[in-house]
């Protein structure tokens, strides 16, 4: 029966916003009424999904209840491993349903703006944004790679269209063909490419594409002792689906081969090509989500390689220290966000290839800070005029600062500064192919943890400062003491997700299979997470003080920035690189093939009719001075004369 | 019962098209009567479209081969052969005739001319797909907007040729018997050559010296080399001197039935293997024989600038798919399991032109350009799959060859209907088309080439080609999706688009075009979700032709009828035995 109820309520869940999406944008005359359904639905929505962790907490106490949904076999053959898509609910899933309904409802204060809009090209890009929501929700409760497969080739479908639909406000909508913003779909495409590569490897070596099977440990030794780099290669594709659909690493940015500086994928998307609102959709509902549990389902695979770790690692970290460099230096805002995101992504990825469990929930709560910050920022910058919009952001700081000590807390927590966590790196070492090479880079990741958070409190900082500036100084005397209750909403369900989380952590983490498994049988004292969320509103009360600081003391942080800038503006980076191996290559391949269809093959034609035409010159040239008629029949001729040999030969 | 039902309805899908051919030129010799005209050409469309529609509803493998496995000589098929049994020689109709001494006879016999216009069709799952295909296609392709007569010739002689290449083409890809299917290529390739010179493009006089003489002259000579090459290697086997290739052996399945050659016991396998290399390039030289070769795309481009739309249709959606069908049904059965190093090769030749066509179609400044390309490049996708041994890439390459034609069919027509401003397809439609050729989940596109990919990763196949064909194929959508920005083409002015002058036929109905639109859309997202459905149908009919490391089941008791008792009483010392992979 409980499961009953869970079910239909994760279908409701999963439906609506779809269905919403379709009945705005179809219905032409929308009348207030409508839209107020509308926003009643979204809401009962996010209490369904709330509902449905405390629901499941309350009802099921033996942590090993997922709620198996059954499966759609496509076609069950002998020939085809498993052309099966299956769902599997667990509690990890449920709970990002929850932290998903509740963000989307919050977020309908900045939706309906582009539901009620009159234009045709919006209402069709929210109902594409609808559908996003409900794959991304798909997405999230599939148990194999097949179904993984079918959503993101979807999610990055539909991501593009979003790109590119009409959603801007400004009548000259600045996408081109062949500017940057072809680049969203080429990257996008390129984590298809490693879906795709994933599922055939996982066919091949697993004989199966089922999470359940590719993270079972048994599984993984026998196929590792079968062949020792099975392993290592699936577990580097999926981490490049992960890295790749996280979509923000600068490391898959040179893939558009029309890469320039001022082009960057990126910066672009962020500066022109898209919408608040669209920016908002895709990062709170694509990048975040996506990333999370690609990290959470995938990783068991790839934390059994030593090599895969150290080099996702290393990617992870330099990752985080290019992106924050250039968040640092930028002057824009939407730039600094989509770079700070960038270098959370990259802390992430750094931070869970170490293995260290309590670094992965840093991970988590740091992703959901982020998504949260994110979604804030643009709910208090949507009801401002567009010539306002860079208003000051003011509950970036309390995010940001939670996220600080939250990372603190999981950083240097792990591998490299406690004995314990040595020791259990050294077991790991054993266990699974960890070499000394690891413990050494994992002993450096702390400090760039450290490195990277400063920066990004540096950023937001010097951003403060230079929209403080900007700001008309009344409107912002007034604004400041006004916190949105959104944003106490977000924040405060945020950490309650927190708490419940590290409460029941092993019965959320039920099913995620990882190989350091028996640390969360460690002690773990939930009064830490107590202290850490009240250090953070200790902190962030610190922070938003800060910015009440004369601005031009603010201005001269903007010196030290000057070199990094020109290093980054003027010195060699990955798009030049990415040119010159593989851009001028391929540039040079199609030329090839251009120059054999215009000239190679019509002279190779020319020779040889000239040397057929020795042959059949009576015949042909009866045929190309006669009438059409006359060709006609002399081809219905050739057919009789060669069914006549045929027959022939048959006699 | 369905049996029968499924023959009766096979003869009316083929038979359709002439008897429209006969309404219309009754219709025309009144006058021009455009109206009637029209009428009678969309009736006669959906009715081949209803009827191939009713077939595969209707379509049922014999019930023991999905029972009991694969049986090395079943053919399951449905099968006409009764339709001109009327010419035929008597001793079909004797069923206590023993096969060996029918065989006899027909080798003995003066009347032996008379069997080979026996004309068997039939149809099993394999040439369903090309069945369904054509009848789809022929729907725009009739309806499509026909170029001004400069001749005098009435919109008739353009309907009744485009019914004739119908007729055709339902002949060639039903065909069971040598004469017949040749028989058919010449009256398509005839029609066609009279259609392109009574209602071609802008340079009359450029089409008749360049596409007639030339392309057609190459393709009758491609076709009749393939027969050749079939033929001499018949009689290789008979030189050979193995007992199981004597002439009474296998001459009766040579002259009967191609299809049937599927079914060869593999006695001699050793000869094969032998002689894998030259059966590897004779494989390719067959199948390329009907298609393009890569410097003739320049020709097949023009060849396409310079007919009317149907015929465009005709051949680009069917037609451009000979090749393969003629390797599928005809070519791989008759050479059987092929060498790893065929395959290697082959498969590198087949993934290398479609790398070769993306690049040069990421170049194209016209729609037609790009489209062309395009079809080259899956076409080259489609013989890698088809050959390379594997049964998950041989259906997801048939699945694929249905997926370019209907979904370039309806971008296509979609594309014609823009310069009118009459855009009567919806765009959905036009966008599951372009899913569909990019592999959206939930269109048949998604399907065939996972298909494909498994297929050919499991193949013995270069691994770093597969890789860059995925890549290719990922990125591939884009480039489909910037072809249908492109200007339909960059030569031809648009009145050779779209029929604008008084004298076209009377513009297609909203209707009409609508619910070919639906039908296709609609069709490209049902097998997409439910691909069972045609690969069940798939299923019997292909398990011969995959052979490569396939062990097959030991064929059961299979039910005796008067063809399968001939073939068993043929070499009925052979015993039929698994294959080692």
């Amino acid at each position: 029966m409980e499961r009953l109820v869970i079910l239909s309520a994760v279908c409701v869940v999963i439906a609506l916003p779809a269905m919403m999406a379709a009945a705005c944008a179809f219905a032409t005359p929308r009348t207030s009424r409508m839209l107020r359904v509308v926003y009643t639905l979204w809401g009962i929505r996010a209490l369904l999904g709330v509902g449905l962790v405390v629901f499941w907490l309350l009802t099921e106490s033996a942590p090993t209840s997922d709620v198996a949904v059954p499966s759609l076999a496509l076609w069950a053959d002998d020939v085809l491993p498993d052309l099966v898509l299956s769902f599997r609910l667990d509690r990890l899933t449920a709970l990002f349903l929850a932290w998903e309904t509740l963000l989307s409802a919050c977020a309908m204060r900045r939706f309906k703006v582009g539901m009620s809009s009159p234009a045709e090209s919006q209402r069709s890009a929210w109902m594409y944004g609808g559908m996003l929501i409900s794959i991304v929700d798909l997405f999230v409760l599939s148990a194999n790679l097949l179904l993984t497969l079918v959503c993101g080739i979807l999610i990055s479908r539909l991501c593009d269209h979003l790109c590119r639909s009409g959603v801007h406000d400004d009548p000259e909508w600045p996408y081109q063909e062949d500017t940057g913003g072809q680049a969203i779909g080429d990257t996008l495409r390129w984590g298809e490419l490693a879906m795709w590569v994933s599922l055939l490897l996982s066919w091949q070596f697993y004989g199966s594409s089922e999470y359940d099977v590719l993270n079972d440990p048994l599984v993984q030794q026998k196929i590792a002792a079968d062949n020792p780099a099975a392993i290592p290669v699936l577990g580097l594709c999926l981490a490049g689906v992960t890295l790749v659909f996280a979509r923000q690493f600068p490391f898959v940015l040179p893939f558009s081969v029309r890469l320039n500086a001022d082009r960057e994928p990126t910066s672009f998307i962020a500066r022109e090509l898209m919408d608040l609102s669209v920016d908002c959709l895709l990062r709170t509902f694509l990048v975040w989500p996506l990333g999370f549990w690609l990290l959470f389902r995938l990783a068991p695979v790839w934390q059994q390689s030593g090599v895969v770790c150290q080099l996702l690692g290393l990617a992870g970290a330099l990752t985080a220290v290019l992106a924050v460099a250039i968040a640092a230096v930028g002057t824009d805002r939407r730039a600094i966000f989509s770079y700070s995101s960038t270098a959370y992504l990259g802390l992430i990825a750094m931070l869970f290839s170490s293995g260290s469990t309590r670094a992965m929930f840093a991970g988590l709560m740091l992703i959901g800070f982020d998504a949260g910050a994110r979604l804030i920022s643009e709910l208090v910058a949507s009801p401002t005029p567009p010539e306002k919009r860079h208003a000051p952001d003011r509950t970036i700081p309390l995010f940001l600062t939670s996220a600080f000590f939250v990372m603190l807390w999981g950083g240097f927590y792990g591998p490299g500064f406690l004995r314990s966590e040595m020791a259990t790196q050294a077991k790991v070492a054993t266990a699974t192919g960890f070499t000394d090479m690891s413990a050494t880079i994992f002993r450096v990741f702390p400090w760039i943890t450290l490195v990277v958070l400063s920066g990004l409190c540096w950023s937001f900082l010097r951003l403060k400062a230079r929209n403080v500036q900007q700001t008309d100084r009344d409107d912002d005397d007034q604004a400041t003491f006004v916190l949105s209750g959104y944003s106490w909403m977000v924040l405060a369900s945020m950490l309650t997700f927190a708490g419940i989380f590290c409460t029941w952590r092993l019965t959320f983490l039920h099913g995620v299979l990882y190989p350091l498994q028996q640390e969360f049988n460690d002690s773990f004292d939930v009064s830490v997470f107590i202290i850490t969320l009240s250090s953070a509103a200790m902190a962030a009360v610190a922070v938003w003080l800060l910015y009440r600081l004369n601005p031009e003391w603010r201005m001269a942080l903007k010196k030290p920035a000057e070199p990094v800038l020109s290093i980054l503006r003027n010195g060699a980076y990955l798009p030049d690189v990415w040119k010159v191996l593989v851009a001028q290559p391929v540039n040079v391949f199609q030329d090839l093939c251009e120059f054999c269809e215009e000239r190679a093959w019509p002279t190779v034609g020319r020779i040889v009719r000239r040397v057929c035409s020795l042959g059949n010159e009576s015949f042909l040239g009866g045929l190309e001075h006669g009438n059409m008629r006359v060709n006609a029949a002399t081809v219905l001729l050739t057919t009789a004369v060669m069914l006549g040999l045929l027959m022939y030969l048959e006699w | 019962m369905w049996e029968g039902l499924n023959q009766y309805l096979l003869l009316l899908a083929i038979t359709s098209p002439l008897v429209g051919m006969v309404a219309i030129a009754l219709i025309s010799r009144g006058g021009s009567n455009a109206m009637a005209l029209r009428e009678a050409v969309v009736i006669h469309a959906i009715l081949t479209a209803g009827f191939v529609g009713l077939l595969v509803i209707q379509y049922r493998v014999p019930t023991s081969l999905l029972q009991s496995g694969v049986a090395i000589r079943e053919i399951p098929a449905v099968q006409m052969q009764g339709a001109f049994r009327w010419i035929g020689d008597p001793v079909r109709h004797e069923p206590k005739h023993s096969a060996k001494q029918h065989a006899e006879d027909e080798l003995s016999s003066p009347m032996s001319l008379l069997p080979i216009v026996r004309m068997a069709w039939g149809i099993d799952g394999v040439s369903l797909c090309f069945v369904v295909m054509t009848a789809l296609v022929m729907i725009p392709s009739l309806l499509s907007p026909v170029t001004p007569a400069k001749y005098g010739e009435s919109h008739a002689v353009s309907s009744v040729c485009l019914l004739g290449c119908s007729f055709s083409l339902l002949g060639i890809f039903s065909a069971q018997d040598v004469v017949w299917l040749i028989a058919c290529v010449g009256m398509l390739i005839g029609f066609s050559a009279f259609l392109l010179a009574t209602h071609g493009g802008v340079d009359r006089r450029n089409v008749m010296t360049r596409c007639v003489a030339r392309w057609g002259m190459g393709t009758l000579a491609g076709g009749l080399a393939l027969i050749g090459i079939v033929y001499a290697f018949s009689w290789m086997q008979v030189w050979s001197g193995e007992s199981a290739f004597l002439p009474e052996f296998v001459w009766p399945r040579v002259r009967h039935d191609l299809v049937s050659l599927r079914y060869i016991d593999p006695v001699a396998e050793q000869v094969w293997r032998q002689t894998a290399p030259a059966i590897g390039l004779t494989c390719l030289v067959g199948a390329w024989a009907w298609l393009p070769m890569f410097p003739l795309h320049r020709r097949w481009i023009s060849f396409w600038r310079q007919s009317s739309s149907g015929l465009r249709f005709v051949w680009m959606c069917v037609g451009s798919q000979l090749g393969l069908f003629i390797l599928v049904q005809y070519v791989l059965p008759v050479f059987g399991p092929l060498e790893e190093t065929t395959i290697w090769w082959s498969g590198l030749l087949g993934l290398i032109g479609f790398l070769y066509a993306q690049a040069v179609m990421a170049r194209q400044q016209s729609f037609l350009g790009a489209i062309s390309y395009g079809l080259i490049a899956q076409q080259g996708l489609c013989f890698a799959a088809l050959i390379c041994g594997e049964r998950a890439a041989l259906w997801g390459g048939l699945l694929q060859i249905v997926n370019v034609s209907l979904s370039v069919s309806l971008l296509v027509w979609q594309k014609l209907q823009e310069p009118t401003a009459n855009n009567t397809v919806p765009s959905w439609c036009g966008r599951v088309a372009l899913g569909s050729l990019s592999g959206m989940p939930g269109t048949l596109g998604f399907v065939s080439q996972l298909l494909i990919l498994w297929g050919l990763f499991g193949a013995p196949v270069a691994g770093e080609i597969v890789l860059l064909t995925l890549v290719g194929l990922v990125f591939g959508g884009r480039l489909w999706q910037r072809a249908t920005r492109l200007p339909y083409d960059e030569v031809l002015p648009s009145s050779e688009i779209t029929a604008t002058s008084k004298d076209s036929m009377p513009s297609i109905g909203i209707g009409a075009a609508y619910a070919y639109a639906l039908v296709v859309a609609g069709g490209l997202i049902l097998v997409g979700v439910q691909p069972a459905l045609m690969l069940n149908r798939l299923r019997p009919s292909t398990e011969q032709l995959a052979l490569a490391g396939m062990p097959v089941s030991t064929p059961a008791v299979t039910e005796s009828n008067g063809w399968n008792e001939q073939d068993e009483q043929l070499d009925g010392n052979s015993v039929p035995r698994d294959r080692e992979p």
